[in-house]
């Protein structure tokens, strides 16, 4: 009786389905069902299913096991397949794999450098909650931004505000220093101090020495390991005195660890706060910004109403502090168009957000951080179409085997499963590969990054799980084209070699290739018109005379031996000209605002800001400034103490027709100076920026930090060695650091020439890339057409033209993709360029130049190939195969 | 050649037993009336099947079925190379449980 009662439930058997085809499934089917069915009839239907579903369930185990068996098996002799083809098709692997693993590569290192510059500050405990306090001053007319603030803040906030744990303030202003220990001196460069609090706040871990009271008396200094070493060598330092500038001793109360690379800020010295008296600790809000000042909030304070808080500091202190150095209330003061604001910077946005004036340190860039993951995800996108490409290319020659195994029995889904199991495998290969590259090429790529990341990689458990992942979803997605497209091949078909699989999907390929000559021709393009700019920025005339010009960092080594030492140099034969000036020759420093004063007075409607330089009689005629009104300073000492000289654009600024004998305001507007001199308008900044209003007067109290000594070009080195000679005359041999003025000029673009270094490196591995993708390309769609070029041989055509027909082909995608190029990038770098003051503006030449290399890029990559196939007996190509 | 676990063991005797019967539910109804253990179709068909890789068994196709299309129900069978590992298991058993043995066991505690 075949009652419908009598059968299992059907839907439970489909549990067992996913547990695979073995070989036996239908045959427990069955035999349930058997059982089943003695079941129902004994006990009745419901005793049996619930029978019926024990032991299903109770199967799943066994079935389990046996599953994973075969699956091995299976792998087992899928990889057997895959090695085998690997033999037989050694280049075409080879390339495959190793374009994909050089794109993983640049990769990796692009990530790694992307997670360092995020990792910045992280080290200390609390970052979350840690916070520069920044000012934001409005002048009539712009809003300059300030890293710095006055040195009460950091009492006022903490005394103010209950969400402040600890505040401390940091020195914003890094001074050169002689350090003595015994017989070591070493001319340190950045010395800075900081409050007792400072190790509340950061986590710089003090090796020797109570973190607690380390910097709370005056005469005290912490050091790093690193520089202890260098002064104590084996000596313990803790409790010794180090003289500072040959002069005052300092009581070492800590050694820290070396401040780890990540920082924003590093020292090799910190010594505390009290130690400076006079000019490091102006004590009032007016005077001036010479801290950072940080701050630790307590936990859950919300930044955005903590921030909106400190509006109160400015009612309460800025207010007062306005009144008394500008004789104006609060309300004129902004009616005026000025303003005071704090404002909170968290931690770990300073480096790469932080463009304030004043930064300890050049701090990074996010936008260049961006522009790297654009890069790196672009770099991967090639590479990734490349497989895929390269891939299929790779599988159509498999048509027969496919057809052959398929003969035998093989299913389309294991067939599928060869070819998925084929690409992961590959994708892994190039993963490993990638992995090895990047631990090999490493020490050079840091190198060019120009810093020590000191791990490979700092997170090495977040990597390897996003690895394997990427490895696998790279693996199956290029491998999904052939293995769908390929197993669907009727064993018919391909025996009778009746593929007519040439003109599927090659359009999508060739569009893929043309985006990865975008791309590189762009890059390329990108890369030249940098170089250009970067070469105009060095060698654009400048306004003075930049060679054989030799600096000298005098530290406070001279004092006031400063003119006696010129006069010394003066003496010698192949000296020229010597000047002793307050910034390094060619710079000037970020002065304060002035006006004009004219016959009424000050007029406080111009406020113009001022650079300065603090400079001697000799330093326009050393460095070779031309100077078209008025006068130089005179030698006498005591003169032109309240005169100053403008250039160009200050004269301008401040309104004068006639500039020489004006006068303009000094440090308020009752101290007036007067203006002895016009020099052209020279570049004292980079050529970033623009030239703004510059001026020069005497500052005998600074005048000593540098020695600018214009040398003749003969015997350069006998000059130097008499010039150190006479320094250490005068100084008592105390370190003599000099360096070349256009030497250092240079430098000053070395941000730029690194990007150029790494836009230079991303075009040539765009154009490996593409090369790879084209050869791909080209390989399979050469032999897709095997037959046609046989008998366009037969019907007489000539090698040469044979081969031109095949390259046209190829040049034409290229010309597409540098008709896409060309105008892309010509857009953004123009726009880039507008970043520049002076920029050199784009040359038609480079276009050109780029339209050429592509064009033999492509002759070269494919030529080989074309070659190959144009000279192939027709014979050959046209027999049945 | 490694030796038979039990449970191989088991099954082996059981399709020795069943001869041309030695579909899967009488197996598993041999071995239950043999030794009392209830087999869940899992392990016995995963035992199968390994017991098949390793060539100790040989399927075989039986009577076609006219519900299922036809399709032949498959038995199992023992192959030359199972019936010497039935017989090299059935000589090391002898060896570990002769006289000695036995004797041995009745007289511990």
């Amino acid at each position: 009786m075949k009652n419908k009662s009598l059968n299992p439930p059907q839907w439970i058997a489909r549990l067992l389905f996913p547990l695979g085809m073995f070989e036996d499934r239908y045959s427990l089917l069955d035999d349930l069902e058997f059982e089943f069915r003695e079941i129902a009839e004994k006990k009745g239907r419901s005793s049996a299913i619930i029978w019926y579903i024990s032991q299903i369930i109770r199967a799943i185990p066994g079935l389990l096991l046996t599953k994973i068996v075969w699956s091995l098996i299976m792998f087992k002799y899928y990889l057997k397949i895959t090695l085998r083809n690997i033999k037989r098709q050694k280049t075409y692997t080879f390339i495959n794999i190793f374009g994909l693993a050089f794109g993983l590569c640049c990769c990796l290192f692009i990530l790694n450098y992307i997670q360092f510059e995020f990792s910045y500050d992280k080290f200390n405990e609390n970052y979350e909650n840690i916070y520069r306090v920044a000012l934001e001053r409005k002048y009539p007319g712009r809003v300059r931004m300030f890293g710095s603030t006055a040195v009460p803040l950091a009492d006022a906030l903490k005394c103010d505000f209950p969400e402040v744990v600890v505040s401390t303030r940091v020195a914003a202003y890094s001074r050169e220093y002689d350090m003595t220990y015994k017989e070591t001196t070493i001319t340190e460069p950045n010395i800075i101090y900081a409050d007792s609090a400072f190790f509340d706040v950061f986590s710089i871990k003090l090796l020797q020495g109570d973190p607690e009271t380390a910097l709370m008396n005056p005469f005290t200094v912490v050091m790093t390991e690193e520089t202890a070493v260098k002064y104590f060598k084996d000596e313990d330092p803790l409790g010794k005195t180090i003289r500072l500038g040959n002069r005052t001793p300092l009581m070492v109360t800590g050694i820290t660890e070396d401040i780890p690379v990540n920082s924003h800020f590093h020292f090799n010295f910190l010594t505390s706060m009290s130690t400076f008296g006079g000019d490091y600790t102006r004590t009032t809000w007016e005077a001036g910004w010479p801290v950072f000042t940080y701050v630790l909030l307590r936990d859950g304070t919300s930044r955005v109403d903590f921030d909106n808080k400190l509006t109160h500091l400015i009612d309460k202190y800025m207010g007062p502090a306005i009144e008394r150095s500008m004789d104006m209330s609060m309300e004129e003061y902004i009616t005026a168009g000025n303003g005071y604001r704090y404002f909170l910077q968290p931690l770990t946005d300073i480096h790469l957000k932080s463009h304030l004036e004043q930064e300890h340190e050049a701090n990074g860039n996010i936008k260049i951080v961006y522009m790297f993951a654009v890069i790196a995800l672009m770099i991967l996108f090639l590479a990734l179409i490349n497989f895929m490409n390269l891939s299929t290319a790779r599988s159509a020659n498999r048509a027969k085997e496919i057809g052959v195994r398929k003969t035998f029995g093989a299913f389309r889904g294991q067939l599928i499963k060869q070819f998925l199991f084929e690409s992961t495998f590959f994708s892994f290969a190039a993963l490993i590969a990638a992995v090895g590259l990047t631990v090999y090429f490493s020490p050079y790529v840091y190198s060019i990054f120009g810093r020590q990341i000191n791990t490979i990689f700092t997170e090495i458990a977040y990597m390897v799980p996003i690895l394997i992942i990427f490895g696998i979803l790279t693996g199956l997605l290029s491998g999904s084209y052939p293995a769908f497209f390929l197993s669907s091949f009727k064993p018919i078909s391909v025996m009778k070699g009746n593929l007519s699989q040439g003109s599927k999907g090659s359009t999508l390929r060739n569009i893929l290739v043309v985006f990865q000559f975008t791309v590189s021709i762009a890059l390329i393009i990108g890369t030249l018109i940098i170089k250009d700019q970067i070469d105009y920025m060095m060698h654009r005339d400048i306004g003075y005379d930049r060679e054989q010009v030799l600096v000298i960092g005098n530290g406070n080594a001279l004092d006031s031996n400063a003119i006696i030492f010129k006069n010394e140099l003066l003496n010698l034969s192949n000296v020229v000209s010597v000047s002793n000036c307050g910034t390094f020759p060619g710079t000037a420093f970020d002065g304060e605002t002035s006006g004009p004063i004219g016959p009424d007075g000050a007029d406080k409607s111009i406020n113009v800001s001022f650079y300065g330089i603090g400079a001697d009689e000799d330093y326009i005629k050393t460095l070779g400034i031309k100077l078209i009104d008025g006068r130089d300073f005179l030698s006498e000492s005591g003169a032109d103490l309240k005169s100053v000289i403008l250039n160009e654009t200050a004269v301008e600024a401040m309104g004068f027709t006639d500039p020489i004998g004006k006068q303009i305001m000094g440090n308020s507007p009752s101290d007036p100076l007067n203006v002895i001199g016009v020099v052209k308008d020279f570049h004292f900044r980079s050529l970033h920026d623009p030239i703004t209003p510059l001026r020069f007067f005497v500052d005998r109290r600074t005048g000593t930090e540098f020695t600018a000594v214009r040398i003749r070009s003969e015997n350069i080195d006998e000059t130097i060695e008499h010039i150190n000679g006479v320094w250490n005359e005068i100084t008592g041999s105390r370190p003599f650091a000099y360096s070349f003025l256009d030497e250092w000029i240079q430098q000053l673009y070395n941000n730029e020439k690194r990007v150029n270094t790494i836009t230079g490196i991303f075009a040539a591995i765009a154009i490996v890339i593409g090369c790879l993708g084209l050869f791909g390309l080209a390989a399979y769609s050469l032999e897709q057409r095997t037959k046609e070029i046989g008998i366009r041989k037969v019907l007489g055509a000539s090698l040469m033209s044979v081969m031109t027909l095949l390259s046209m082909e190829y040049a034409k995608l290229l010309f597409i993709s540098f008709a896409v190029s060309a105008p892309i990038s010509y857009l953004i770098l123009r726009s880039w360029l507008n970043n520049f003051a002076y920029n050199a503006g784009i040359s038609v030449t480079i276009f050109i130049f780029a339209g050429i290399l592509a064009i033999v890029v492509s002759l070269v990559t494919t030529g080989m190939l074309t070659m190959k196939a144009a000279l192939k007996n027709p014979v050959d190509s046209l027999r049945d195969e | 050649m490694t030796d038979l676990t039990k449970l191989e063991e088991t099954i082996l005797i059981s399709v020795l037993h069943l001869k041309e019967n030695a579909y899967g539910v009488f197996i598993r109804r041999n071995i239950h009336e043999l030794t009392g253990k209830e087999l869940n179709y899992g392990t016995l068909y995963r035992l199968l099947d390994q017991l098949a890789r390793k060539n100790l068994l040989e399927r075989k196709e039986g009577k076609p079925i006219p519900e299922k299309g036809g399709r032949r129900k498959k038995y199992y069978t023992l192959s030359r190379k199972g019936i010497k590992a039935l017989q090299s298991a059935q000589q090391f058993q002898k060896a570990l449980w002769g006289e000695s043995t036995k004797i041995a066991l009745e007289n511990i505690n």
